[in-house]
């Protein structure tokens, strides 16, 4: 089950590179991506609609991407517009194409009704490409549904358990309960973490016996981008604000990481991420990066531990805890938007 | 679902040894090959009727099988003969025992019917031991449905474009049409091909830059293929108006193949190809490029086939190539709809 009418990060844009052809499964459907001779990137149903075999294993011509069993020749809109030796090509003869946009450093692609696919819909994204903060773009993939790693960005009381070893940030993160906001197509998570010690992963960056008020404010919006900047402060900053975002200061240091989650199938995950600094402290996009693929190892460690248990037992229900009122809240939402769609296709 | 009341090909005569149990699936059932003393070929149901254990982790004693279970023994009829300590014999414990013939280099099974099984109908086959050719067996297994295979094997215009790197022929594969005849059980596709001499022969035949081959091949129930393709230097499909020729070609070779369902998901494909026996030393170079050929095949079959598994409902669409897979299909979906209703009609009595 997936929310389809929906922009998914099918990769960095980097990624796809000149004369790429590169087979991948989104959603469970089976897609190729090609970069033709004019540079456009293309996403095409890998699945020639002659004999089922994959276009993946053909070669693009121009912009053009030729099936290698009888060659059938699509283009990059999914008409097939050769058939060897058939001067005919019968319009019913043609791959479904997925409406696709670069942006941010992200190519997203959408995988429901073409004909709703808005690009104003593209998620506001902060990646590598931006220019207040120094970031290296990170890949994993996780064998887990894509769920249970959107539970685990919406609610960070795990940092202080499963990252004890890498962000090292302290029990603060499992004893205050941000606040939640609802946005249209996600969650707004905030919250002060208060006369806080310098974490693990910053030791020998900072004075050791520093204390700071920290502001951490995230949106996590449909179908699973993660943006979250970490603004740092003196001491009492937090009670200055009366606990709310800080408006107009000025932090003294500042952090930024995106993320996104793409479901390749209900079993496989892909998952994207980039955190940095901001650019007045140059020089430590590789030590962030190095960072954060510990942390997300970690994530992703016991991700996929929890999905194997689950599996072992399916009829074994979750039970919440004051801290999941994010993971509800947005399940609840993707529910709400799975069943709309399924409304609207029954119609 | 399969046609039954056919010879399968179980293997080369030649994989099964003189001694010894070779365990098997084929058309999703579990069988045991043994020979007998005289070397004929037994296949029973590989499970004992007694609590389903396979024979194939049995031994042969004389003509006999006997589960190392608990040591029941049945004979090459299927019919227990002893079971240990237990005097009476009911006639219900027997395992089911297929007819088996070893001819032109193949073991042929009958997997339906046994009253049914006519030798008549065993497939023209020529194999390795044919004098006419000189050809060495090869064999591979397919992560693959053998309908995919066997439509692979009736339109060969994917030749231009899965075997570029092997065979090397040109475009005139997937851009003319062949000449499709039905035939009782099976078509038959014939064409001439107009061409550059292919790459994989050009250094065999340098009198012949340019050829034009005649391509002439029975595709059998249940999934037997023999090709015969002659050689003839460029303007010969002119001078034979077409049709097939009757003067002796430049040069001449034979392919048969053969594909078998071990189960739903996975075929055993038998194959030989080599030159006419006239020309001498040139059996495995044929052998090596049909390995090549035929691996081509098998990465883009295996490839469809789990690209089919992930697409419940999509319907294959046609081309014009299609003619030939599209009449075989029809031809055993016509078969196997026969056999379900027989099967279904009540017994008469004899």
């Amino acid at each position: 089950m997936f929310v389809r009418n929906a922009w998914y990060a099918a990769g960095w844009t980097t990624d796809f590179g000149p004369g790429c052809l590169e087979a991948r499964s989104l959603l469970g459907e089976p897609v190729v991506f090609y970069r033709g001779q004019s540079g456009r990137l293309t996403a095409l149903e890998d699945r020639c609609s002659h004999r089922l075999a994959p276009l993946s294993y053909g070669r693009i011509e121009g912009d053009d991407l030729r099936c290698p069993y009888h060659g059938l020749r699509f283009d990059a809109d999914g008409r097939c517009v050769e058939v060897p030796g058939q001067p005919q090509v019968p319009p019913s003869l043609r791959v479904r194409q997925y409406p696709l946009v670069e942006r941010h450093g992200v190519a997203w692609i959408w995988m429901g009704d073409a004909a709703k696919a808005d690009e104003a819909l593209v998620p506001p994204f902060v990646g590598p490409e931006s220019t207040d903060f120094e970031m290296l773009p990170g890949r994993m993939d996780y064998e887990a549904h894509y769920q249970l790693i959107n539970d685990n960005l919406l609610d960070l009381s795990h940092v202080s358990y499963v990252h004890a070893e890498s962000f090292g940030a302290g029990p603060a993160f499992a004893e205050t309960r941000p606040q939640i906001t609802r946005l249209e197509r996600g969650i707004r998570v905030q919250r002060w973490l208060r006369n806080n010690g310098v974490p693990k992963y910053m030791e020998g960056k900072m004075p050791a016996d520093a204390r700071f008020d920290v502001f951490m404010g995230y949106d996590f919006l449909v179908p699973g981008v993660f943006l979250m900047r970490t603004d740092v402060f003196a001491v009492g900053t937090a009670d200055q604000c009366g606990g709310k975002a800080p408006e107009g200061l000025e932090p003294l240091h500042q952090e930024f990481t995106c993320q996104a989650v793409t479901p390749l199938t209900d079993r496989t995950t892909c998952y994207l991420f980039a955190s940095g600094a901001w650019k007045r402290l140059p020089g430590l996009a590789e030590f962030y990066r190095d960072v954060a693929y510990q942390a997300f190892a970690e994530d992703k460690r016991m991700i996929e531990a929890q999905q194997r248990v689950i599996d072992i037992d399916p009829t074994r229900k979750m039970q919440a805890t004051s801290f999941d009122a994010a993971p509800s809240q947005y399940r609840w939402l993707v529910d709400k938007l799975m069943a709309a769609e399924q409304a609207a296709a029954a119609a | 679902m399969y046609v039954y009341n056919c010879w399968y090909a179980a293997g080369w005569a030649h994989d099964f040894p003189a001694e010894g149990l070779r365990a098997q699936e084929l058309l999703d059932v579990p069988l045991v090959f043994y020979r007998k003393a005289d070397g004929g070929l037994v296949a029973l149901e590989d499970r004992c009727s007694h609590r389903l254990a396979p024979l194939s982790a049995g031994q042969i004693e004389g003509d006999d099988l006997r589960c190392l279970y608990h040591g029941l023994k049945f004979d090459p009829s299927g019919r227990c003969v002893e079971i240990p300590g237990q005097p009476q014999i009911p006639a219900s414990a027997r395992v089911r025992s297929y007819p088996v013939v070893e001819r032109h280099s193949v073991a042929w099974i009958w997997m339906g019917d046994a009253a049914k099984a006519d030798e008549a109908l065993i497939p023209p086959f020529r194999g390795v031991a044919d004098p006419a050719y000189d050809m060495l067996p090869g064999q591979m297994e397919y992560d693959a449905h053998y309908m995919l295979i066997n439509d692979n094997l009736l339109d060969l215009s994917h030749v231009a474009y899965v075997h570029r790197n092997s065979f090397g022929s040109g475009s005139d594969f997937a851009e003319k049409r062949p000449k499709i005849t039905r035939m009782e059980r099976g078509l038959r596709v014939q064409r001439w091909v107009s061409q550059p001499t292919p790459k994989y022969i050009a250094e065999k035949l340098p009198q012949l830059s340019h050829v034009d081959t005649w391509i002439s091949y029975d595709f059998l129930l249940p999934g037997v293929f023999l090709m015969d393709a002659k050689f003839f230097e460029p303007g010969a499909a002119e001078r034979f108006a077409h049709g097939a020729p009757t003067d002796e070609p430049a040069h001449d070779e034979f392919t048969c193949q053969v594909v078998t369902p071990l189960s739903k998901g996975r075929t055993r494909y038998l194959f030989a190809y080599g030159p006419w026996s006239r020309v001498k030393g040139l059996a495995e170079f044929y052998r090596d490029v049909s390995y090549m050929a035929f691996g081509e095949d098998k990465v883009m079959i295996e490839a469809q086939q789990r690209v089919i598994d992930r697409s419940p409902g999509v319907a294959m669409q046609p081309t014009s190539f299609d003619a030939a897979p599209s009449q075989f299909r029809w031809l055993v979906d016509k078969l196997i709809a026969a056999e379900q209703q027989q099967a279904a009609q009540p017994a008469t009595a004899a």
